[in-house]
């Protein structure tokens, strides 16, 4: 029975590796979803590792902005690093000129809705009409879901729920009452073109449009109002420019071949140390190796170096675990404990170092988040990501399986290098 | 209970620390002498493409990308940066030059007029259609990272009160007081070295602290646990507090080494065959691992061993006490509770 038991569970592990294993080459549209599933061999590299596109941008501020030029150009890069930074692992953001700003990201082009912008809310088309709210007049801007429509909240100002109130009596008795929000100066493209039969007297109004289809992107335009809240514009002339990875363009296929090389060592050393059972305790380390490289194909993450270095601190803390248990169970056998009592004894002897170094490491890439750096951060999650893995395979898979080899290898214990021996009792 | 170790980790305590004290004062002289390295991040950095006019080979790319490293060394600029920046017709290098000040603005200026002259001319390989020009000179401003460093600070800061709490919460208060001493000595050192060695700060340089701090607190728990298994009435009687932690330092250096080894080959292999970009932050990682391997093998038991009153560990007194008590029971001094429902 407990060898049948046994036989199930390795052929359900090793299932289940081999199967993500397979889905890490391959992606494919979930049915009935809008979701698409990126294997992990397919996920996108971050700017430092596959490049991207960036470009320089002329920066206005209004003259309503309460400061010095150069505070209002470090609040710009301030606001774009962190709007970039919710879509990307490594965008960067710096000055580059007495009055420029560069933006790299890693895609194929820089979405307007991320970068900082003058708003203008007129009663008119084109420039040449009077901007009768700007963005010193706004207080606030949420995303907002009005029963089944998604649009965007708009609070203004004491000062702006006045010009507000005029600009919506100006529209609402024009002949064609359409309000035109211009962002960026784009005169020839409106934002967003909103039909007003009516004064505003409320001093709040909810924005929805064709182009505001879903949670995201009326968070998107969200952000893209409350950016220009600051006062700072961003116009280029010029064309994206297309940029190499700042690592390199072998560091990728380098990373990738030292992570193979690494898990191949790690099962190297484990058959060195215990032999069959060291190759069953890999089984376990390899289902938490899959379950991260699971979790990161789903969430689609970007792959940057510092968060390869965090995917790779992650295994190797799960290996050791991994070993010092197994080292605890050939202590307990050396002490005389009797062959199969030894690795639930061993067990109970492992369970709180194995806790205490889950549980400390957790906490401290928690804290870690704190940093505003997406560099960091990135480190941090994925680490984290494999402390899951981590923590139900040291804990659980890992006993589970040397408990099982135990019922498949009842008593050559030499075959998995434990030997009896005369050790003093400590405890 | 003797240890089969020749090395004794706590009576070569007093020894050890000479490295600290030594880094420091190195670091201490080469940050007045040379001043803090910076990196590109945090320098005020010119930079101008070399475009090619036409869709150029991966080859002809790589033939291009040597020559004008060489022709810019020549020019006898020390410090410069080359990226690949554009594709088909557009593509170039982008070549990235420190100029703090203003300083290098007309050498800068003759430089692009020499690889506009003589990139193709002076290295025979290319005979394409390529044509050399230069963009205008455009130049980024250093990072601000107010931010980061106050932002790290504070979590390193939550992070020191956090080992702190939970060292003496599950192991005792010294161990809080020696695992918090260790992962400052851990920052100071890996600040020292990076001055002392000339590695220069980038915007990357927080993460290898990071990673420092966790390799550290990792090792300590590991050890820790070791040495509160060992607290119990044989030993107590049997041999001194020194004499236990040695015992456990010995006894786990095998699993820390085994840790740390991995963790630095990982990173040596990545800078060795990666790109020679990786080479600071790799570095620092080195260093950072190197230094809490030793730290919390050499350091922080030491500190336990030297501070640690066994008379005032509560844990100890309790085990003490029920390991007294069993013995009684056995020998008959007393009569085992017996609770009749």
């Amino acid at each position: 029975m407990k060898k049948k038991r046994a036989i199930r569970n390795i052929v359900l592990v090793s299932l289940f590796v081999v199967i993500v294993a397979l889905l890490s080459f391959i992606s494919f549209p979930v049915p009935g979803t809008n979701y698409t599933f990126k294997g992990f061999a397919n996920l996108h590299g971050g700017l430092e590792l596959d490049g991207g596109v960036k470009n320089t941008f002329q920066l206005e501020v209004a003259d309503w902005f309460d400061g010095s030029d150069s505070q209002a150009y470090r609040k710009a890069v301030d606001r774009v690093q962190e709007l970039l930074d919710k879509h990307y692992a490594d965008a960067k953001v710096y000055l580059s000129g007495d009055n420029e700003m560069t933006v790299e990201v890693p895609d194929t082009h820089i979405n307007n809705n991320y970068l900082v912008g003058f708003i203008e809310m007129k009663s008119a088309e084109g420039a040449e009409a009077e901007a009768m709210v700007t963005g010193q007049d706004i207080e606030s801007v949420e995303y907002l879901l009005n029963g089944t429509i998604h649009g965007v909240y708009i609070k203004f100002s004491e000062e702006g729920k006045e010009k507000f109130r005029e600009l919506t009596k100006t529209v609402s008795g024009s002949e064609n009452q359409t309000m035109y929000i211009y962002m960026n100066k784009n005169y020839e493209q409106a934002f967003s073109q909103t039909t007003v039969t009516e004064e505003n007297n409320s001093g709040v109004t909810f924005i929805s449009g064709a182009s505001i289809t879903n949670k995201e992107s009326g968070q998107e335009y969200a952000n893209k109002i409350q950016s220009a809240t600051l006062g700072v514009n961003m116009t280029t002339e010029q064309s994206n420019v297309e940029i190499g990875g700042i690592f390199g363009k072998h560091t990728r296929l380098v990373i990738t071949i030292v992570t193979i090389v690494a898990v191949v060592a790690s099962i190297a050393i484990a058959f060195v140390l215990f032999r069959d059972l060291g190759l069953m305790s890999t089984l376990s380390l390899l289902f938490a190796l899959m379950t991260s490289v699971l979790i990161a194909a789903m969430f689609d993450l970007q792959v940057s170096f510092v968060g390869w270095l965090g995917f790779m601190f992650g295994y190797f803390l799960n290996f050791l675990m991994h070993m010092y248990y197994l080292g605890v169970i050939k202590k307990e056998f050396a002490m005389g404990k009797k062959y199969t009592v030894s690795f639930t004894s061993g067990y109970k002897k492992a369970l709180f170092n194995m806790l205490d170094i889950l549980l400390i490491t957790t906490g401290i890439l928690l804290l870690i988040l704190i940093v505003p750096s997406n560099l960091v951060r990135a480190f941090s999650f994925n680490a984290l990501m494999t402390l899951a893995g981590t923590a139900f395979t040291a804990l659980y898979l890992n006993k589970v399986l040397a408990v099982n080899y135990s019922a498949l290898n009842k008593k050559d214990y030499k075959r998995i290098k434990f030997v009896r021996e005369e050790v003093e009792n400590e405890n | 209970m003797k240890t089969k170790s020749n090395f004794k980790f706590v009576s070569s305590f007093k020894y050890l620390m000479l490295i600290p004290v030594l880094l420091a004062v190195v670091a201490i002289v080469f940050g007045f002498v040379f001043n803090l390295n910076y990196d590109y991040d945090f320098r005020t950095v010119n930079n101008f493409s070399v475009k090619f006019g036409t869709t150029v080979s991966e080859a002809e790319y790589d033939m291009l990308e040597k020559n004008l490293d060489d022709l810019i060394t020549r020019m006898e600029f020390d410090n410069f940066r080359l990226e690949r920046v554009g594709s088909g017709a557009q593509n170039g290098i982008l070549v990235k030059i420190p100029n703090d000040n203003g300083a290098l603005d007309a050498r800068i200026e003759e430089l692009k007029e020499v690889i506009e002259e003589s990139l193709i001319t002076s290295y025979q390989e290319i005979s394409s259609s390529i044509v050399i020009s230069t963009t205008d000179t455009g130049f980024s401003l250093p990072k601000n990272i107010t931010n980061l460093v106050l932002y790290s600070s504070i979590a390193v800061l939550c992070i020191l009160a956090f080992v702190f709490f939970y060292n003496w919460i599950r192991f005792n208060l010294i161990s809080g007081v020696s695992a918090v001493m260790v992962l400052l000595l851990d920052v100071a050192m890996l600040f020292a070295a990076m001055v002392a060695f000339r590695i220069p700060f980038n915007y990357y340089f927080v993460v290898p602290f990071f990673v420092m701090i966790l390799t550290s607190v990792v090792n300590m728990t590991y050890h820790n646990n070791y040495v509160k298994g060992t607290l119990n009435l044989e030993s107590y009687n049997k041999t001194t507090n020194a004499d236990r932690v040695e015992e456990a330092t010995t006894k786990t250096f095998k699993g820390v080494a085994l840790y740390s080894s991995v963790l630095l080959a990982i990173t040596l292999a990545t800078i060795f065959f990666g790109s020679s970009s990786l080479i600071y932050l790799g570095l620092a990682i080195i260093v950072g691992v190197v230094i809490s391997t030793f730290n919390s093998m050499f350091i922080a038991p030491s500190l336990w061993a030297l501070w640690y009153k066994r008379e005032k560990d509560s844990i100890l007194k309790r085990r003490l006490e029920a390991a007294q008590r069993k013995e009684d029971i056995k020998s008959g001094k007393i009569k085992e509770d017996k609770i009749v429902a």
